[in-house]
């Protein structure tokens, strides 16, 4: 019976072609590539579904939103395994983007015609941090309500937009319930959807521009690469449940502007590199307000990366060296900001 | 529907004979370049219309904040110590001085808009975010941040105190 459903099912699918095409395709044996990629789609599938199960017990308000997520860690069944499902894949999703962009430098896989296979994979980072960042504030705890009002102002800073696109993003002069609610409209239905595209272009442009077959080691799609490739999968579903069962993300108390704050505030990993700029950085710098400095800065650097196709057009050895120094100084600005 | 542009386009332009078909592959490419060209146009200004009403709407709503916080338990505060309290959406903090007098500023570090609060122990006004200091005069002391608090004006009628955004 069961076969029935299945060969009714592969024959209407066009499922033999498929595997017959898979197996005539080759890729090459050496690339991680395909895992990581691998990884990302399954930690982004992770919060899919973890996502739209903690949204039935979710309340987006910011009198309801601490009681709702104390809820789901409380008293819903499996609810704090599932929210700490959706924090670590999502920590994950972001750290695999973030390896996949360096992974593409080392392999200089930026040069055209891979000018798309980058820009997406650039693009790519933002956006997991975006998700993670308006992901971040809708418990309304308040660590979650300084780092809206730390975050909205910074965007203010930049030049023209600034004050049209803070007031946009809290949804009114000062942050409010509307900038939960707007955070809220962003993570679960603005952003997921573009990353989704985001990396479909990704795939996209991997599968036109394939390298030379005889480049290096190549193994069929079909079995070889498939078989990986599930292994990866699980891999990683196994690694985000096991770190969800051991570490259970933190739920701080409820935003209160009026409460006292009694540690001093850092925000998340993937933050705390500009937060270590702006925290050591007198108020002006070249005359200009240090944020303003500090985040035209790094969005000039953000906007070179993105060009490096067409400034490195032969992958010049210059542009690893350049990224080896950038993430070294990054790990160097985070770890400051641990210790 | 391309062959179908095809055909008119040969039974039109072409003779009778096929001969004519290598000569005609010229006009062709024309009429579906300016049909495609119409197709895209038309799919830009239809999107360039919808996203009018999409933009505007995305617009948050203004609201009126209040200007002005009267709270009881401001007046019974001790000299010496600060307090913060919310003028609608926004936080304000108190202090009262030594000499029994008030202070109020808007709570928010002129840095990054984290909110500030009163240390009795060091007596100044501390921003946790990122270590800015204002002494109890709102001026910035140390850290990033670039201009005093914003202060507030305060008055005390029939022991009560009144602080007024104006």
């Amino acid at each position: 019976m069961a076969q029935g459903i299945g060969h009714w099912a592969k024959t209407r699918l066009g499922w033999e072609q498929l595997r017959e095409e898979l197996a005539r395709s080759v890729a090459p044996e050496s690339s991680p590539t395909p895992y990581l990629l691998a990884g990302a789609v399954t930690a982004f599938a992770l919060q899919v579904v973890t996502g739209s199960l903690l949204l039935l017990h979710y309340s987006p308000s910011a009198e309801q939103a601490h009681r709702s997520v104390g809820r789901i860690v409380g008293t819903v069944p499996f609810g704090g395994l599932t929210r700490g499902i959706h924090l670590h894949s999502g920590n994950l999703l972001l750290a695999l983007l973030v390896l996949l962009v360096v992974v593409i430098v080392a392999r200089r896989a930026y040069v055209p015609p891979r000018e798309l296979i980058w820009v997406t994979a650039v693009l790519a980072v933002p956006l997991g941090a975006t998700l993670a960042f308006t992901g971040a504030l809708l418990p309304w705890s308040q660590d979650a309500y300084l780092n809206a009002r730390v975050g909205s102002r910074m965007v203010s800073y930049v030049p023209l937009l600034g004050d049209a696109l803070q007031e946009f993003l809290r949804g009114g002069l000062d942050v409010t319930s509307a900038t939960l609610h707007r955070a809220f409209a962003f993570h679960v239905a603005i952003l997921p959807p573009v990353l989704a595209v985001v990396l479909g272009v990704h795939v996209l442009a991997l599968r036109a521009v394939p390298r030379p077959p005889t480049d290096v080691g190549m193994i069929p799609v079909y079995p070889d690469l498939v078989v990986r490739l599930a292994a990866t999968v699980v891999a990683v579903f196994m690694a985000v449940l096991t770190l969800a069962v051991l570490v259970e993300p933190a739920l701080g108390p409820a935003a209160e502007p009026t409460a006292p704050i009694l540690a001093e505030q850092r925000p998340a990993w993937y933050l705390l590199v500009p937060h270590e700029l702006l925290r050591v950085a007198p108020p002006f710098l070249l005359g200009v307000p240090s944020p303003k400095f500090i985040g035209g800065a790094l969005s000039a650097v953000c906007l070179t990366i993105l060009g490096v196709p067409l400034i490195d057009r032969h992958g010049s050895r210059v542009t690893l060296g350049l990224f080896t120094v950038a993430l070294l100084v990054g790990a160097l600005l985070t770890a400051h900001a641990l210790l | 529907m391309s062959d179908s542009v095809d055909d008119s386009e040969r039974n039109s332009v072409g003779s009778p004979s096929g001969a004519a078909v290598g000569a005609a592959p010229a006009p062709q490419p024309r009429r579906r370049d300016i049909l495609n060209l119409g197709i895209v146009g038309a799919a830009g200004a239809l999107g360039a219309v919808a996203s009018y009403p999409a933009l505007v709407l995305m617009a948050p709503a203004r609201r009126d904040s209040p200007h002005a916080v009267v709270d009881e338990h401001i007046s019974k505060m001790p000299t010496g110590s600060g307090t913060t309290v919310m003028m609608g959406d926004r936080p304000v903090i108190v202090l009262r001085l030594a000499d029994g007098s008030y202070r109020a500023f808007l709570a928010l570090c002129t840095h990054l808009d984290c909110v500030v609060q009163f240390s009795p122990e060091r007596q100044r006004i501390e921003c946790p975010c990122h270590d800015g200091l204002f002494d109890l005069e709102g001026n910035n002391i140390s850290g990033p941040p670039p201009r005093p608090l914003r202060e507030f004006a305060v008055a005390v009628r029939d022991g009560r105190v009144e602080i007024t955004d104006e």
